[in-house]
């Protein structure tokens, strides 16, 4: 559609992956992995694929988080790698 | 994640605004879904999404007062027999394994007031029944979570 936009959008998903993976503390990991799927879902529906972009901004930004942040309080909120 | 919260704002912004409108765009996408982008898994990711939401403001104890677990259990059955039925009656009644176009649904038309083909009727059920699968799914693995985060 609007190349520009589309650039934007990928090296936002592209920053949101390399923080997420960069980031010590695991709850600022999963927003930052938030941001990836919203970028993600947001340039799927730019491509056309409504369908696979309705259902990544549900789960991918919405359900998974909730799931991700259940799971790290039960155990260490900082990695120690 | 699984106490209440007490603010008047959270409460009327998710309870009021948000989840309704949640519950009704995700049955939006679920009736068109054969027509414009949407379906089953999509509505029921939608709709998880919403319970999942209000469940986080409600606390966990008054959260699964309404739709308890076990409920959601049997929900997440029927929508898979749903699906298997859908799937198997054509092929007792001589078609292949979902072909819709020999389901006896002309009735409905009556009950809808326009005219729907068999197929189209046939799709639908499908994908109520996956909607029916998917949300209760989610929302149970989200209870199953937070369950284990309350009795700590």
């Amino acid at each position: 559609m609007v190349w520009e936009i589309e650039l934007a959008l990928f090296g936002l998903l592209v920053l949101s992956a390399v923080v997420a993976l960069s980031l010590r503390d695991l709850i600022a990991a999963v927003a930052a992995l938030s941001v990836y799927s919203f970028m993600a879902a947001a340039l799927l529906a730019m491509m056309g694929a409504v369908d696979v972009a309705l259902t990544e901004a549900a789960l991918g930004a919405g359900i998974t988080v909730v799931l991700f942040i259940g799971a790290i309080s039960v155990m260490h909120r900082r990695s120690v790698d | 994640m699984t106490e209440q919260h007490d603010s008047i704002i959270l409460n009327f912004v998710v309870r009021v605004l948000l989840v309704p409108f949640i519950f009704v765009f995700g049955l939006y996408v679920l009736v068109h879904g054969e027509a414009s982008p949407g379906g089953g898994f999509q509505a029921g990711a939608i709709v998880a999404a919403g319970l999942v939401l209000a469940r986080l403001t409600a606390g966990a104890e008054h959260g699964e007062s309404r739709l308890s677990t076990g409920v959601l259990v049997w929900l997440a059955s029927a929508g898979i027999t749903i699906y298997l039925v859908t799937g198997i009656v054509p092929m007792l009644m001589g078609a292949s394994y979902l072909d819709y176009g020999v389901l006896p649904l002309e009735w409905f038309n009556a009950v809808a007031g326009h005219e729907r083909t068999n197929r189209a009727m046939g799709i639908f059920i499908v994908e109520a029944g996956i909607f029916m699968g998917v949300f209760s799914v989610l929302v149970i693995m989200y209870d199953h979570l937070t369950q284990r985060l309350s009795d700590d």
